[in-house]
Order: structure tokens, then C-alpha cells, then sequence
């Protein structure tokens, strides 16, 4: 879909059946189809069914539901997966999962409302039985599974709603008297089921050609390709009138490989691809490049001189740089931490004022597919409580300006702005999608790399270090841990005064926040993109992060943990039988 | 493949093809190296390098070394109300390794410690490429056996400080010698077809459509078809193919207070072709669901303290549940906290029963029973019997054990691990543990089911009751209550026991009425010495059997077989006494809405 269709549904007013139309319209014009109205859909006319029927029976019951929702996500699934050149699993895989929202109480104070000191595990017992749903699309047997999970989840929303109550009694007032819930005006949005075509046979093949190369190196200890290709559609209806389906093809590659060190040190390194279109996958010549390029970065790592604990300054790849905003920053925006009071909400108080030097800028924007040629993960067209996704200004020249929103409400932010999210099984709360750094001033990194050598000498020290590709990282949000960060990288390298670099090994990257932010010094011109998923609250969700590279005057490095197992006694068997 | 001539196979041949595939037998035996096929080569080469050279420094070498492999193509599919729920078909190589330094006397294994707990316990199994790819398949042993050497000299040395520290007793040897054996047998043949399974589920669900009273209902099969592959370093090796195809009809509902109803049916054969025909499943679903839907307005009871009779299914299903897991040997092991093994045993009679090693001599059951397990029984009367198997996990040659001789204990189903009173295996390895393969219940004395209920009747006339209580169906299932035990722990205040499922007051005319919301107060295996009466035509119950947890720490995961499945042949019980309640709450509120295919 083109950006265009994007722009025009914000301009076109609230008018559900304008709306509509003007959507339809360009949808099948696009498709060369002159139909008159949407194809109906079996499965959401069940939903739909049960939903009211469910809702209007609840009505009768002591304390009714005030909201209910379904979503039902269908998921088509071929993993295929190989090591040193064989194949080691390809599975074919179709789930349907139904995500159940029903709330009671209301608006202001409702069963969702957080138990504060409560056991965090308590609300488990809810996803232990769960129904399964048929996959196949007789109306009677949908709307039976969906009558048990109603009638499930509302004997359990009453209960919880109970305990909530009392626990609002027992504890201190809340700082943050906001309500559970916002208003939203519903939506209705369809795109039709997208087609699914993989070639299983043919991939298992190019996946076996594709690990080949690491068996001839005794020094890779482990490896893995795998390819997962699907497709999803989801269908949310809810009892404010929202009907939404959502239908994408999605294909990654993931390659890893972990090479150990005569220390024992393990070192790994990974490359992943990922597109929304069938053909936008690698051809075999680029994974060959790939492979062999990852290899020769291994055996040099193998070699490489184990690095020291250090602060000092240094440049971070793009890469680098999203990874560690998407850490100490993204999840420091995620709405529902502002209103926790066992988190440390960083930056609760701080709307408006300086968060980042001013020539920074970030924002949030789900609807974008992809970002100067890269595709990116975190885009979605309605969040996981149909809310329209919308790009969302965070920081503005450095300054503070939003957070990011599902429908629980915060002080100073009454609504969502479609950022709810959840892997299924899980609650919905505000998640990042696609994170994107902007720098006013940019400089080419032949130039940041001067500006950090002026800096080391500067700072007096023998050299500084430039923080080329990362595995991932994870960070501390509450208010018990120190608010620590800690990003993995897999490729660093130390530069010289006199600008020659060596490649190191051994070492994390960690920090606090408001300190790293404050020492974020230029910026180069080469934005890139890192495409992953981000666990948290909600589960696992597709994210995404861009930034340029940053040169930063003092960062922190401690010794990365490094397995104590002894390289295998026995050196690696023989590849063909001896006689 | 030609080469492997299984014993299956000159079963069934006439006379002449038998004859030919003897002199081709002949013929291959000259090349025996053929009939290994690519992954068992390369075991046995990984095999023989490791055991003969992994040593780290000085440290002792292993003195066993024993290699699994198993191949699992399972097709799962699910259907309720005529509409599948799932369908997977997956396929997934297992490798296992069991290594063992020190000697048969005393070495690694039996050993608890607490860097054991949790993960440490199965590491030794690991996935393994698909592929038939000589190489990657000996890296992996490789890999494999590395990790396990290592982890085995740290138990070893820890158990032996454990030991300096406090004065041992019982000097049972860690593992048994037994003969080397070799078996092989060709993989089964029978694919699974999708569609083929599909059909039956939505068939066979779709009866349920007609009974919304009959809140939730769901048809499950599985077809497992797993081939195995396995050689140690004392030269026994084998390839064993073990296909279980596995339906199972599950319904469930509730009374209008809420007592919940559940009931099933489960069959197991080698391959579909075992089970009954689709028309015969379909009839015996529409006679389960009429009964619960009686029993939604039948009549509960407080109390009964009486004679039981347990008929047909019920009997196998009840000495299966509560009898059998006795007949296992279980080693408590060794800790570096002597607590731990008293704690180990209280958890073991929670988690699986108790288990008789101490009553070997002892009485168990009345005189006129006797119990044999015998592995080498296709089938009783026509019915496949799933235990069959010529060889256990640890390549023991199986045979007939008989375990109770007119009510006397003899010995117990025993793994290599021995235990104070069985110094031997028993053939009776299955996954991690000792389960039993087939169990026969054999009886001197025998009557009609008719006079089973006279006998019934009369005994309740000498106790002054008002009727007599027959049990036709217990529910619930081994695997089950082990789930169900498992999820009563982690949730505390589940809701009560479980209910029988098809159970009946006999009043002293004749005439029966079903009971619901009914369970057995508590049974232990003692209560099998009030056997009073059996019938005169047994029945065959299958079932999965989980193998005792504390097996676990007997270096059982090496071991990577699914849940093993075991048949139970056993006339009808009649029980002097036994105690019945009706089952507590709290029970779920019934539902408000009604379902949506209910009539308006």
C-alpha cells in the first residue's frame, strides 16, 4: 500500500461509512475488481454474532461487562531450519489464538486496574485453560469456543475486579489518578486475506547449502539457519463497535554462529533478513557473501586480544546506536511505566523539558514500512485494541513531548495513540513499534572518527573504542533495580590516536540513562536500521530502531560473561567413514 | 530396505517367501555392515572413538558409554463440533547420551545434587539434523558425549566426597551387568494422512452438535510413529520401531449447580487399522453423550461404605491407576544433603504411589490372583496389546515376568539400576524409567458377570444397604491424573477430586440408576487384598504410563522415548469394601448464556 492512501484516511473525518467508501474504493481500484462491497467473511460474521449475543446475555448478569473485545489471529507457519549443512527441523504450522478483553466496573476503576504488592505471578492462572479454536470456519463451532472463553473470562474478570477493590481500600492513594480505560471512537478497516506461497522443498535446500561452510571450522562450535515464513491475519471486533482485519505475509532468515576462544570465551555473531514480500528475501549469492563474510569475522574474533573494563569516549555503528536507544530509551516511554509506581518512571515528570541534546529528535511511527531501502518490523496499520496507528512525536529537538499510548489512560494523557500492543496470550500495554533517531547536524563518519580521536586525546587516554555490531541487550525499568543498561556487542574495535583499529573481544556495554544521554556529543550521515523483537509486559512484539552513528564522550564497558566449559577434549570427528 | 529382515515380517509370510528371504538373509549377513544404515554408522563410529579415547588429563575414562537416537514423526489433530482445532504434523530427531565413569559398583549416576535439578537433568538429550548426513550426526554425538563426560567426573567426585562424609549402608552396585543383546526391525511403513485424520475427527466431534447441554467437547488423535536407534560400549545394539496411534474423545459439562461431568474415550492401537470402524466410534460417542446428558439430572449420594464391583473397563482402568505404579522399582539416590533423601521419599509416594520394594515376599493380593507383565504378547483375543517389544531401552532382552503368585509379591518390574531386593533388569526400561509392558491379572477362580452381581447383592444384604455400587468407567487416566496432580499443585484451591465417571446404584431388584458427582475416597494398593471375586472375561485397558520421577535421577533422560503406553488385561474386580464420596466443591458457577447452538 502506498504511503498516499496512509495520509488521505487522517485528512477524511470521523464518518465511518465516508471512511469506508473512499476506502474501498481505492483498495479495489488498486485491485482492478469492481466490486460492490467487501467480500463478507465467515469468520468475522460469527465473532460479530457472538459477541453481541454474548455482551447483551452478560447484561442480565449482577454486574455486567462494560467493554468486551475479540481478537482472533490466524497464523500459517513454515519453519525450516539447518546446521552445518543439514537440516534439522521443517514444520508446517497453522494456529488460530482468540485474545478476549471484558472488562468490568468501569471507565474510571475497572478488573484491569494493577494490584499493587500483589504476587506477579497471579494473574497466570489465566492463561493456563484456554480453548482451543477450530481453525476451519463452521460459524456454530467459533462462536461455542468463543462462548466458553466469554463465560471463562468473565468469571475471572468479577473475581479480579473483587481484589481490585479492595486493594485500592488497603493501600496508599495513587500518585497517578487517572482512569483504566480511555474512549475511543470505533474504526472499521479490512484488508483482504493476503495469498501465502513457499517453496518448502527448495528452501530446505538453500538452507542445507547455506550452513555448509561453517562445518569446515573447528574453531564454530555452533550454528544455526533458519528461515520462518508466515502469514497472519488478525480480526479484532469490540462491543464500541471497532471491526478491524489485518492480513500480512512476513519472511525472516536468521543466521547464527558461535565461535569459542581458547579461553573459552564464547563469540557469537548473527544476520538476519526480514521482508514482508516473498521476494524480498536474499538470493543464494548474497547469503553465500554473508556467510563467508561472518566467518572471516569469526576466526578473527577467535584471535582477538581480550579488551579491558573502560570508560572513555566512542562512536557507536547506527546499529549500535538503535539498539542502545531502543534500551535506554524506548522503553522509558512506554506509557504504563509513567503510572507504575514500582517503576522508575525516568522521565514521568519531565514532558516538555530537555531529555536529549537538541539537535536530536525522535519519534514513533508504526505506519511506516520501511526507512531508506530497509524494510522495518515494527509496522502495523491498528494496534492489538484496534486503535489506528499514527506516528508520534517523542522528542522534539531534544525536548520531551509524548509518551507512547495504549488505551490505559496517564496523567496529562487521556487517550491512546495506537501504540497497544501484545504478543498473543498476553495483556495489552503500550509497546514500541518503529523507533527513529534524527540528528539536525550531520558530519560523515570519516569526520566523527576524527572528532573521537580529538576527544581521547583530550581525555588522556590510550584509545577509544568504536561499537560496530550488536547481538541485542536488555535494560531495568523499576524502582528496586538500578536503572541499568546493558547492550551485547559482538563487534568492537579499538581506535588509536593515530587512527589505526584493532578488533577486540569481551565486553558489554552499560550505562544509566540520564548520564549516557548527556554525553551524546555529534552524529554521523549513515542511518541504519536493526529490525528485532522486544520482550516485555505484553510479550514478544516485532520493534524496530534506527539512528545514525553517535559519537559519545564517555561510555562504560564491563567483561562480558564468558562460559567456564572447557573446549571438547576430542577434536571434531572425521567427515567421511574411516576404513 | 531388503536388508533388514525383522521377525515381524517371517511371521506372517507363507512357508516359500519365508525360505527366500532366509537365503537372503544368508547372503546379507556375509556383508553385516550393509544392514547399518547411515545413522547408526555413524553412532557406532562416534561410539567407538569416544569410549576408547576421551579422557580429560588423568581423570578416569568412562567405562560405559551407551548412544540413543530416535526419530519422532507425529501427526496431531484436533476436532470439536465437526471443525478441526488443530493439525501438525512434525518431525524432530532426538539424540541421547548415557555415559558412566567409576564401575558397575559404584559410579556417576543415583546422585542428586542440586546443580542436577532443573536443567542440568537433560542435558544429555539434545536434537539432532534430520538429514542421514554422516558428519553432523557424529558432531553431535561428539558434542554430546563431551558436555556429559565432563558433567559425569564432577558427580562422580562430589558423590564420592558425599559418601567420605557419612556411613553408607547400602551397597546395592549403581548399575547391573547384563547379557549384550542385538535386534533389529524395520521402520513401520504406515504414514499418517492428514486428511484421512482430519475426516474421522470432524466425523466423530460432529456428534456433539446436537447436545448443547453438553458444554464443551473435543476428539483428539495422535499418531506417533518413532524409530529407534541404539548401541553401547558392551556390543549390544538395536532399531526398534514403535508406532502408537492414539483417539481420544473427551466431553465435559456440568450439572445445573455446577457439579461437573466429564467422561471419555480412549483407544490406542499400532496404526489406525487397529481401531474400530468410524460408524462403531460415532455410535459409542452418542451412547457417552446420552449418558452425561442423564447424568445432568441423576442423583448424587453423601456416602457409601460398601462393596464395589468394577466392571468391565473399570477394572483395568482402577488396578492400572492404583495397583500397578507399585510394581516398579525405585532407587532413592544418594545427596550431598542427607535430608534431601527423605524428602525425596515423601515426594516420590506423593507424586506416583507407593511402591512395594519392601513387600517382596509380602502378600499384595488376595491368593487366587496372580500378575504377570509380558512384553512378548501381540494381542489377547484380537485386541492389539501396546506393550509388546522384544527389547527394553537399555537393549535388554525382554520376557515374561511374573510378579504376584497367589497374591505373593515375587519381584518388581527393574531397569539396570538395581535396588536392594531386585539385583537385575527386568527388560522393563521404557523412557526414563521401569514402566510395565503388558500386565496380565489372572485368576484361579472366576465368575459370570450375572453372579458378580448376585455375589454383590448379597453382601449388600448382609450389610443392611440399600443398594450395591458398580463402576463401569473410572475417567481420568494415568497421564491425566498426573497433569491434573501437577496443575492441583501449582494452583492451590483447585476444585475437588475427580469424579468417576460412569458409576450406578444396584438396587437389590435389579434395577440400576447413575450416579453423579461420586469419587473414591481414597484407594491405596492395599485396598487390592479385599478383592473378594473376579469375572470371567478380561479386558484390555491402554494407557500411557508415566515411569516413577525419581527415576529421573538415575541417569534417566538418556533415554528420549515418548510416553510409554502400556496395555493392562483384567476381569472384573469385586471389592468388599470400599469408600465413596460425593465430590467437593467449589465447583465453577454454571454458565449464564446459554450455548449458542441451544434451541431458543
Amino acid at each position: 500500500m502506498t504511503p498516499g492512501i496512509f495520509e488521505l484516511q487522517k485528512e477524511v473525518s470521523v464518518n465511518y461509512l465516508r471512511q469506508f467508501c473512499v476506502f474501498a474504493l481505492l483498495l479495489f481500484t488498486a485491485l482492478g475488481l469492481s466490486a460492490q462491497q467487501v467480500p463478507s467473511d465467515p469468520v468475522l460474521t460469527a465473532m460479530q454474532q457472538e459477541l453481541t449475543r454474548s455482551f447483551q446475555n452478560l447484561k442480565k448478569a449482577p454486574m455486567p461487562p462494560y467493554f468486551l473485545s475479540y481478537q482472533l489471529t490466524d497464523n500459517h507457519a513454515i519453519e525450516i531450519s539447518s546446521s552445518f549443512g543439514a537440516l534439522t527441523g521443517s514444520n508446517d504450522h497453522i494456529t488460530r489464538f482468540l485474545d478476549l478483553d471484558l472488562r468490568v466496573g468501569d471507565y474510571a476503576l475497572d478488573n484491569t486496574h494493577p494490584l499493587r504488592d500483589a504476587d506477579p505471578y497471579g494473574d497466570m492462572g489465566d492463561q493456563m485453560d484456554r480453548p482451543q479454536i477450530p481453525l476451519e470456519n463452521d460459524p456454530d463451532a467459533l462462536r461455542v469456543a468463543l462462548w466458553q472463553a466469554t463465560e471463562h473470562k468473565y468469571r475471572n474478570a468479577l473475581q479480579r475486579l473483587q481484589k481490585v477493590k479492595a486493594n485500592v481500600q488497603v493501600k496508599v492513594e495513587a500518585e497517578d489518578r487517572s482512569g483504566d480505560f480511555s474512549h475511543e471512537s470505533p474504526d472499521t478497516y479490512s484488508e483482504p486475506e493476503a495469498p501465502f506461497a513457499f517453496d518448502t522443498a527448495a528452501w530446505e535446500q538453500k538452507l542445507r547449502k547455506c550452513t555448509a561452510p561453517f562445518a569446515q571450522h573447528k574453531e564454530i562450535i555452533e550454528n544455526s539457519a533458519e528461515v520462518i515464513a508466515e502469514v497472519e491475519t488478525r480480526r479484532y471486533l469490540n462491543s464500541d463497535g471497532s471491526q478491524i482485519r489485518i492480513s500480512s505475509p512476513f519472511f525472516r532468515i536468521i543466521i547464527s554462529a558461535t565461535a569459542k576462544a581458547d579461553d573459552g570465551m564464547e563469540l557469537p555473531l548473527h544476520q538476519t533478513y526480514m521482508s514482508f514480500r516473498p521476494d524480498g528475501l536474499p538470493d543464494d549469492a548474497t547469503l553465500n557473501q554473508d556467510v563467508n563474510r561472518m566467518i572471516a569475522t569469526l576466526l578473527q574474533l577467535v584471535k582477538a586480544p581480550l579488551a579491558e573494563p573502560y570508560t572513555g569516549p566512542a562512536i557507536l555503528s547506527g546499529r549500535a546506536s538503535a539498539v542502545f536507544f531502543h534500551e535506554i530509551f524506548g522503553h522509558r516511554i512506554e506509557g504504563q511505566r509513567q503510572k507504575n509506581e514500582d517503576e522508575a518512571q525516568t522521565f514521568k515528570k519531565k514532558i516538555n523539558q530537555s531529555v536529549l541534546p537538541d539537535f536530536l529528535s525522535v519519534y514513533s511511527d508504526p505506519t511506516l514500512k520501511a526507512l531508506g531501502g530497509t524494510e522495518l518490523v515494527g509496522y502495523y496499520p491498528f494496534d492489538d485494541e484496534g486503535v489506528k496507528a499514527r506516528r508520534v512525536t517523542v522528542v522534539d529537538k531534544g525536548i520531551l513531548k509524548n509518551f507512547l499510548m495504549s488505551r490505559a489512560p496517564i496523567e496529562g494523557f487521556d487517550h491512546s495513540n495506537g501504540h497497544g500492543r501484545r504478543q498473543q496470550g498476553y495483556k495489552v500495554v503500550a509497546r514500541q513499534s518503529n523507533l527513529v533517531v534524527e540528528s539536525a547536524k550531520q558530519v560523515s563518519r570519516a569526520e566523527l572518527k576524527k572528532q573521537l580521536i580529538e576527544q581521547i586525546k583530550a581525555a588522556n587516554k590510550p584509545y577509544g573504542l568504536f561499537f560496530d555490531d550488536i547481538e541485542g541487550g536488555f535494560t531495568f525499568t523499576q524502582r528496586v533495580l538500578p536503572n541499568a543498561f546493558n547492550v551485547r556487542p559482538t563487534v568492537v574495535y579499538r581506535v588509536f590516536p593515530d587512527g589505526r583499529e584493532e578488533l577486540v573481544r569481551g565486553v558489554d556495554l552499560i550505562g544509566t540513562p540520564l548520564i549516557a544521554f548527556s554525553k551524546i556529543l555529534a552524529a554521523d550521515d549513515q542511518v541504519t536500521v536493526f529490525n528485532g523483537v522486544c520482550g516485555a509486559e505484553s510479550g514478544w512484539v516485532p520493534v524496530s530502531a534506527a539512528s545514525p552513528g553517535l559519537l559519545v564522550s564517555q561510555i562504560e564497558v564491563q567483561r562480558k560473561e564468558k562460559s567456564q566449559e572447557r573446549a571438547p577434549i576430542l577434536p571434531p570427528p572425521p567427515a567421511v567413514r574411516e576404513n | 530396505m531388503l536388508s533388514m529382515i525383522s521377525n515381524k515380517m517371517t511371521r506372517k509370510l507363507p512357508i516359500r517367501a519365508q525360505l527366500f528371504f532366509l537365503a537372503l538373509g544368508v547372503l546379507l549377513t556375509g556383508r553385516s555392515h550393509a544392514q547399518d544404515d547411515v545413522a547408526i554408522r555413524a553412532m557406532k563410529d562416534e561410539l567407538s572413538r569416544s569410549i576408547s579415547q576421551i579422557q580429560l588429563q588423568k581423570m578416569e575414562k568412562p567405562y560405559f558409554l551407551a548412544y540413543r537416537m530416535d526419530d519422532m514423526n507425529r501427526t496431531t489433530v484436533a476436532a470439536t463440533l465437526g471443525s478441526v482445532t488443530e493439525e501438525q504434523p512434525a518431525r524432530v530427531r532426538l539424540i541421547g547420551v548415557e555415559i558412566r565413569v567409576g564401575d558397575y559398583a559404584l559410579d556417576n549416576s543415583n546422585y542428586m545434587s542440586l546443580r542436577n535439578f532443573g536443567g542440568g537433568m537433560f542435558s544429555s538429550i539434545r536434537q539432532a539434523p534430520l538429514d542421514d548426513n554422516y558428519q553432523q550426526i557424529r558432531r553431535d554425538f561428539w558434542l554430546a558425549t563431551d558436555a556429559q563426560y565432563k558433567k559425569a567426573l564432577e558427580d562422580l567426585s562430589a558423590k564420592r566426597a558425599a559418601l567420605e562424609a557419612r556411613k553408607q549402608t547400602d551397597n546395592t552396585p549403581d548399575f547391573s551387568k547384563e547379557t549384550p543383546n542385538t535386534e533389529s526391525e524395520s521402520p513401520e511403513k504406515t504414514q499418517a494422512s492428514l486428511q484421512q485424520l482430519k475426516a474421522l475427527a470432524r466425523a466423530i466431534s460432529a456428534v456433539f452438535r446436537s447436545t448443547p447441554d453438553i458444554y464443551s467437547s473435543s476428539v483428539d488423535i495422535e499418531y506417533l510413529n518413532s524409530y529407534t536407534r541404539y548401541a553401547n560400549s558392551e556390543g549390544s545394539t538395536f532399531t526398534r520401531a514403535q508406532p502408537v496411534f492414539k483417539l481420544q474423545i473427551n466431553a465435559q459439562t456440568q450439572t445445573p449447580d455446577g457439579v461437573p461431568i466429564a467422561d471419555s474415550i480412549q483407544l490406542f492401537g499400532h496404526t489406525m487399522a487397529d481401531l474400530p470402524a468410524q460408524d462403531v466410534l460415532i455410535s459409542r460417542t452418542r451412547a457417552m453423550a446420552d449418558r452425561m446428558l442423564k447424568l445432568r439430572s441423576a442423583s448424587s449420594l453423601d456416602r457409601y461404605n460398601g462393596p464395589v464391583l468394577f466392571e468391565g473397563d473399570a477394572a483395568p482402568e482402577v488396578f492400572a491407576q492404583q495397583f500397578a505404579t507399585g510394581l516398579m522399582a525405585v532407587r532413592t539416590p544418594l545427596s550431598d544433603d542427607p535430608r534431601f533423601e527423605l524428602f525425596f521419599n515423601q515426594m516420590m509416594s506423593q507424586l506416583g504411589g507407593t511402591s512395594f520394594v519392601d513387600k517382596i515376599g509380602g502378600r499384595v493380593l488376595p491368593d487366587f490372583l496372580s500378575v504377570s507383565d509380558n512384553p512378548l504378547e501381540a494381542s489377547y483375543k484380537g485386541v492389539t496389546l501396546l506393550g509388546a517389544s522384544r527389547v527394553d531401552d537399555d537393549a535388554v532382552k525382554t520376557r515374561e515376568i511374573r510378579l504376584v503368585e497367589h497374591g505373593v509379591l515375587k519381584t518388581l518390574l527393574a531397569t539396570r539400576v538395581p535396588v536392594r531386593t531386585v539385583p537385575h533388569s527386568t527388560g522393563s526400561r521404557h523412557g526414563w524409567g521401569p514402566t510395565p509392558s503388558n500386565l496380565f491379572v489372572v485368576s484361579e477362580k472366576s465368575s459370570t458377570s450375572d453372579d458378580l452381581r448376585k455375589e454383590l447383592l448379597r453382601r449388600v444384604k448382609d450389610r443392611g444397604l440399600d443398594y450395591g455400587i458398580v463402576v463401569r468407567h473410572v475417567g481420568g487416566g494415568s497421564a491425566a491424573s498426573f497433569m491434573k496432580m501437577a496443575s492441583r499443585m501449582a494452583r492451590q484451591g483447585a476444585q475437588g477430586g475427580t469424579s468417576l465417571a460412569e458409576v450406578y446404584k444396584l438396587y437389590p431388584d435389579g434395577h440400576e440408576e447413575l450416579v453423579q458427582g461420586v469419587e473414591i475416597a481414597e484407594l491405596t494398593p492395599a485396598a487390592f487384598k479385599d478383592i473378594v471375586a473376579v469375572g470371567d472375561t478380561p479386558v484390555v485397558f491402554t494407557d500411557e504410563f508415566i515411569p516413577r520421577v525419581g527415576a529421573l535421577f538415575s541417569l534417566g533422560i538418556s533415554a528420549t522415548s515418548d510416553v510409554p503406553v502400556v496395555s493392562c488385561v483384567v476381569p472384573s474386580l469385586l471389592f468388599e469394601e470400599m469408600s465413596l464420596v460425593k465430590s467437593q466443591g467449589p465447583f465453577p458457577n454454571p454458565p449464564i448464556s446459554p450455548s449458542p447452538l441451544a434451541k431458543q
